[in-house]
């Protein structure tokens, strides 16, 4: 990979008062990649994106976007410059209507004339939308959701699209869909980093993986690698020697 | 260094001593005031000692906001007035108008706490906000057709007291009167206070869900509080409307209420110490700046202002709401936790060592759960869950990440009922049960995310888990009777025993440290001790191990070994740690979905492909 | 009967005028819930301060009994200035008796806010004294054109000014949370506050907003009351609170057109319930609705019931 990195998490240490959560962390993204960070249930997924969100300032280590520090600022600001995330269960804002949500997910641009053309252009990709341009969220169903929170998350042009845990409560045909949608939108040139805990699902479409067990960073490969490598297995059930 | 409680256990000696002492004091001072305004301020201040102690008990203790406190202390005084004067010349005696109110007034506790089970917080201080209202707006206006309550006028020149031939009329005599009362309200509190009642209802005002889930009634507790709370200001309202020789509608009203709430926040809430002080000085010292008097009213309110955001637990508070600064460990997210650096304590089997093994799994049905189905509005988190746990047994469930284990749990020990199915305990199905009944089937839990009650001292909270196995009740605890101490003497034995088990842990001087302070396995340990508490046959243990070091790992995998092996408890246990699994495993069950995809062994379950998938992650089409 | 039927229509414009002012009030408390999940508690007398602002505005344009003004244009700076007071305090209410306790356990929030409520009640007391002001309307609107009949119907045109007024107000909030970006945004954060962090809404300013709009409105209500019923006093906040409440609950507290609509549906019920029983017990009314509302169905008309998570 060349240039330097989307996104990057430099030595990154992550304390909740005085429990440490992670661990000498680095992780780097490049332009137009699709990389995962995989680890069952208390490995430290979610607190690696709220570090990377502002949420949680490290304590030590440095969070870079496109080379600029962005650990410990604000979520807006973070939000600003160019970071996108499609949260856990989606989180579509249940009462706003489809083209109310995705207003939201421009809600920072000040183009406007470009935001009309880009929600034009999302309700194209996402024809299921369009039909629905003005029923409340809600009413959507859940695959719908998923374009929806997608869409949404686009909008925003963003520099890095994070996805916390697309898989979870969605029924296995959905799963599917929602990451050849990851794939599709990586594909047209969106830099993705997906967290999950599907690790069979998420390896099947991206290039790279690190895998996370209880704040430490234990395997970081190619896909391809890691789906055939035995410790993988023994690492991600949490079993731990 | 953790704090700790500042714990005075007076011992018989010191405190008939304390007692002497302060009967002296109560004789000496009224004729120490220097006139007989300042006698008058005396006096008031032990209605006011009364009043903020009563509402100590269902604000302080129990957590409920009651914004119509003041309408029972004015019920207590309309009572008396109505039935010793010339009202509707009825003359009762005072000794039989006292206990009559406070037991009348009670009983309006009891029915405007059951408006409370259904509302939490705000909206029951609104409710609450909204009879005071009521009884103010009756007050006044049921002066027509028929003068009941004298309207704004009020009722006057009520009938003096006599009690057994002494007439009390003189200002000095009232005093006594009142701090005499004022002194067994404070008694009769701090016996509440450290009586299952007391812990019950810190518990609640703690977490409710766990006080739920640990055995405390918490329907009836709540009940008792503002019963409680209505007993002690119906009581004090005879008194004041005695010692006022008069009752108007604006005694009992608004501006009262925010005086003894200030009373009983400025002191701590809860604490028994703290909030006598500061009805002490919130009656005394208005009078010194009564020049400023204009100012008082909007002092309460920048004091309430001010205290919630500076110092919620009051100048005194120990037992308090939540301080600004502090560490709080038991906001940490879960799942993502390592435990802090705690010494390996090597293993202390000061009473396993003389124990040998001797308990494994039988083959006779505990539990059973037939077709148990969880439907969360189109979602099925549980979906025709089926199997028996056997006494003895340790069966592990295991699953990825929404599965449904934890549903599992809440729908066996009670905390929502099933959408269908049946689950047996015992041969009888407990589906549906409240989960204090569960508990006191048999059945105890631990939280995935820890619920402890955090400002409870780690002795306290095993000690709230025994509720349901003793059977004390006011009366027995107020008097002291036999009964209460020996129930008293079993709980504070059975607490440190199963405290005792996870060796030093857990006592000596951490019995009275608050559960915040713990470090985060010594928590997890907690959970399990005050489960262990319960006296129960059946544990349900979430993810006991999560977030632990792999030391501290092996040590609760051996830990849960031998809570079956020795002691003969069955259990169930919810982990992701397959080593710890494997170790204690009688019988695995796998969740995937909310369904059950594989049963057995725990060689036979791991290299099951369909369970390896599952945790995975499905492969692509 | 026929007393009854004849009384109706009078009741109806009563009950339209009252039900608009309590749709304000009711509107400051669902949205300082829907954002916040709190009760703030101090509303009613920010309502209270709204009346005395526009008190002073009417005294200080006058010379005598006389305005010396343009009655209308001083109407509209009584209303103006009443919001931008009551918004600007309710703000401030925010900043420093609230904001700090963001992450405090519910009982401190609410015990401030009754600190506060009790702070502004009596301070308004020490400063402004006990007696009632007296709005001199007489003054603002010639006889002539004060009252008219249509049918049997009496109107006052201060009525039908408060009704027009209060309904404007509702009209362009209306337009404000549904067609503007900011708008949106609040709606937006009411109903899922971190995933509204995640689209860089600034979640601190959304609540001022939300603070200054809900009090600004209450300040009008305030003010039109003054004007309706010719008078204020340090303590009509108490049960012009507990009223705007009911409407707010009784709509589904945190939705806003639920509150408009409970605020008209209680400013009718309370109207309607003044020819059956006598007045000094029509408070109860609203209380009454309150006591069942939130024991029967404690979320309202429009609200949704949400279950506790485990």
């Amino acid at each position: 990979m060349d240039g330097i990195p989307i996104l990057e998490l430099e030595k990154v240490d992550t304390y909740y008062g005085s429990i440490q959560a992670l661990y000498d962390i680095n992780i780097q993204i490049y332009k137009g990649e699709l990389v995962c960070l995989l680890g069952g249930n208390a490995s430290g997924k979610s607190t690696i994106l709220k570090t990377i969100l502002g949420v949680c300032r490290p304590k030590k280590g440095a969070v870079k976007l496109e080379g600029e520090r962005i650990d410990g600022k604000p979520t807006k600001y973070v939000i600003s410059k160019g970071v996108a995330i499609v949260p856990e269960n989606r989180r579509i804002f249940p009462r706003l209507t489809v083209l109310e949500n995705l207003e939201m997910g421009a809600y920072l641009r000040i183009d406007a004339d470009q935001v009309k053309k880009d929600i034009e252009g999302m309700l194209e990709l996402f024809p299921q939308l369009e039909k629905r341009i003005h029923q409340p969220g809600i009413t959507l169903s859940g695959g719908e959701q998923q374009m929806l929170a997608m869409a949404r998350a686009l909008l925003s042009n963003p520099k890095i699209l994070l996805m916390d845990e697309p898989s979870m409560g969605l029924s296995p045909a959905l799963v599917d869909q929602q990451f050849e949608l990851i794939q599709k939108v990586n594909q047209q040139g969106t830099t993705v980093f997906v967290v999950e805990q599907n690790a069979n699902m998420a390896l099947s479409i991206a290039d790279r993986g690190y895998v996370l067990q209880t704040g430490f960073i234990v395997l970081a490969d190619t896909a391809q690698n890691l789906l055939n490598n035995e410790m993988m297995q023994k690492a991600y059930l949490g079993g731990s020697t | 260094m953790a704090p700790t409680l500042a714990k005075t256990e007076l011992n018989k000696t010191n405190k008939v001593i304390l007692y002497v002492v302060i009967g002296i004091v109560l004789a000496v001072v009224p004729h120490l005031m220097p006139n007989s305004y300042w006698l008058r301020i005396y006096t008031m201040t032990g209605l006011f000692v009364m009043l903020a102690l009563g509402l100590n008990v269902v604000a302080g203790f129990a957590g409920l906001l009651d914004l119509a406190y003041v309408a029972f202390f004015g019920i207590g005084g309309y009572i008396f007035a109505l039935l010793s004067s010339n009202q509707f010349n009825i003359h009762l005696p005072f000794l039989l108008v006292l206990p009559l109110s406070a037991f009348l007034t009670m009983g309006f506790g009891f029915a405007l706490g059951s408006t409370s089970l259904r509302l939490k917080g705000d909206y029951l201080a609104i409710v609450t906000l909204a009879f005071a209202q009521i009884f103010k707006l009756l007050l006044l206006n049921l002066d027509r057709p028929v003068n009941i309550t004298g309207g704004v006028n009020g009722i006057f020149n009520l009938d003096p007291v006599n009690i057994f031939g002494l007439k009390i009329v003189s200002p000095v005599l009232y005093s006594y009167l009142i701090w005499f009362f004022a002194i067994i309200v404070v008694t009769a509190s701090f016996r509440i206070k450290k009586s299952r009642y007391g812990r019950g209802w810190e518990a609640i005002r703690e977490d409710e869900l766990a006080a739920e889930a640990m055995g405390v009634n918490t329907t009836w507790m709540k009940l008792m509080a503002f019963a409680g709370g209505a007993f002690i200001a119906g009581g004090t309202g005879v008194l004041f409307a005695s010692f006022q020789d008069s009752v108007f509608p604006n005694n009992f009203d608004f501006p009262q209420l925010v005086v003894v709430y200030c009373m009983v926040i400025l002191g701590g809430m809860g604490n028994i110490v703290g909030v006598v002080v500061g009805a002490i000085l919130l009656s005394i010292l208005p009078e010194f700046l009564r020049e400023y008097g204009a100012y008082r009213m909007m002092s309460y309110g920048l004091i309430l202002i001010v205290l919630m955001a500076l110092r919620p637990q009051g100048i005194l508070g120990e037992i308090g709401l939540f301080t600004r600064g502090k560490p709080r460990p038991d906001r940490d997210e879960t799942g993502v936790l390592k435990a802090s650096t705690d010494l390996y304590y090597g293993e202390r089997e000061q009473i396993g060592q003389l124990r040998t093994p001797q308990y494994s799994m039988t083959d006779r049905p505990l539990l059973e759960l037939k077709n148990v189905t969880m439907n969360f509005g189109g979602l099925k988190a549980v979906d025709d869950l089926s199997f028996t746990l056997h006494e003895r047994e340790i069966l592990s469930i295991i699953g990825p990440n929404g599965a449904g284990k934890t549903t599992a749990f809440n729908l066996i020990s009670g905390i929502y009922p099933p959408s269908s199915g049946k689950i047996f305990f015992k041969g009888a199905d407990i589906a549906g049960s409240k989960p204090h009944q569960v508990v006191e089937a048999g059945i105890a839990r631990t939280f995935q995310n820890q619920r402890l009650f955090n400002n409870m001292s780690v002795l306290d909270n095993a000690k709230v888990s025994q509720f349901p196995r003793t059977k004390s009740g006011p009366i027995s605890i107020l008097f002291n009777f036999p009964r209460h101490k020996k129930e008293e003497k079993e709980t504070e034995k059975i607490a440190k025993d199963m405290l005792n088990l996870f060796g030093a842990r857990l006592t000596g001087y951490r019995f009275d440290q608050k559960a915040m302070f713990l470090s985060y396995a010594n928590r997890r340990r907690l959970e399990i001790a005050r489960a262990l508490s319960t006296n129960a046959k059946l544990l349900m243990l979430d993810e006991p191990s999560a977030g632990m070091n792999p030391q501290e790992t092996i040590e609760i995998t051996n830990f849960i070994k031998k809570l079956r092996d020795i002691y003969g408890y069955t259990i169930i246990v919810i982990e992701h740690k397959l080593n710890v699994v494997k170790t204690i495993s009688d019988r695995v069950i796998v969740l995937d979905y909310g369904s059950k995809i594989a049963e057995g062994g725990y060689e036979e379950v791991a290299n099951n492909k369909q369970v390896i998938e599952a945790y995975l992650g499905r492969k692509r089409n | 009967m026929d007393i009854y039927l004849q009384q109706l229509p009078q009741q109806l414009v009563n009950g339209l005028t009252l039900g608009g002012v309590y749709a304000l009030i009711a509107i400051g408390y669902t949205m300082v819930y829907g954002i916040l999940s709190m009760l703030n508690f101090a509303h009613g007398e920010v309502y209270m301060i709204g009346g005395f602002a526009g008190w002073w505005v009417l005294h200080l344009l006058s010379r005598g009994n006389v305005p010396i003004i343009n009655a209308s244009l001083i109407i509209s700076l009584m209303i103006i200035i009443a919001m931008a007071v009551t918004g600007l305090l309710g703000m401030g209410i925010e900043r420093f008796a609230y904001r700090p306790l963001r992450k405090a356990p519910r009982m401190n929030l609410l015990l401030s806010a009754l600190g506060v409520s009790i702070f502004l009640q009596n301070l308004v007391l020490n400063y402004q004294g006990a007696k009632a002001r007296f709005f001199l309307v007489s003054s603002l609107i010639p006889e002539s054109i004060r009252v008219f009949h249509i049918g049997n119907v009496v109107f006052s045109l201060m009525r039908i000014l408060v009704i027009v007024v209060a309904f404007l107000l509702m009209a362009l909030l209306t337009v404000l949370i549904k067609k503007t970006k900011v708008g949106k945004a609040m709606r937006a954060t009411a109903q899922d506050t971190e995933a509204a962090t995640f689209m860089g809404i600034d979640v601190d300013r959304i609540i001022v907003l939300v603070f200054l709009i809900g009090s600004a409105l209450g300040g009008a209500a305030g003010t039109l009351v003054g004007l309706m019923f010719t008078q204020v006093d340090y303590y009509v906040g108490f049960q012009a609170g507990l009223k705007g409440f009911t409407a707010a609950v009784l709509g589904g507290i945190g939705n806003i057109f639920g509150a408009m609509i409970g605020g008209i549906i209680l400013g009718l019920v309370e109207s309607l319930a003044t020819t059956f029983f006598p007045a000094t017990y029509k408070d109860v009314v609203a209380f009454v609705i309150l006591i069942l509302v939130l024991i029967f169905r404690p979320w309202g008309l429009m609200g949704e019931k949400i279950p506790e998570k485990v």
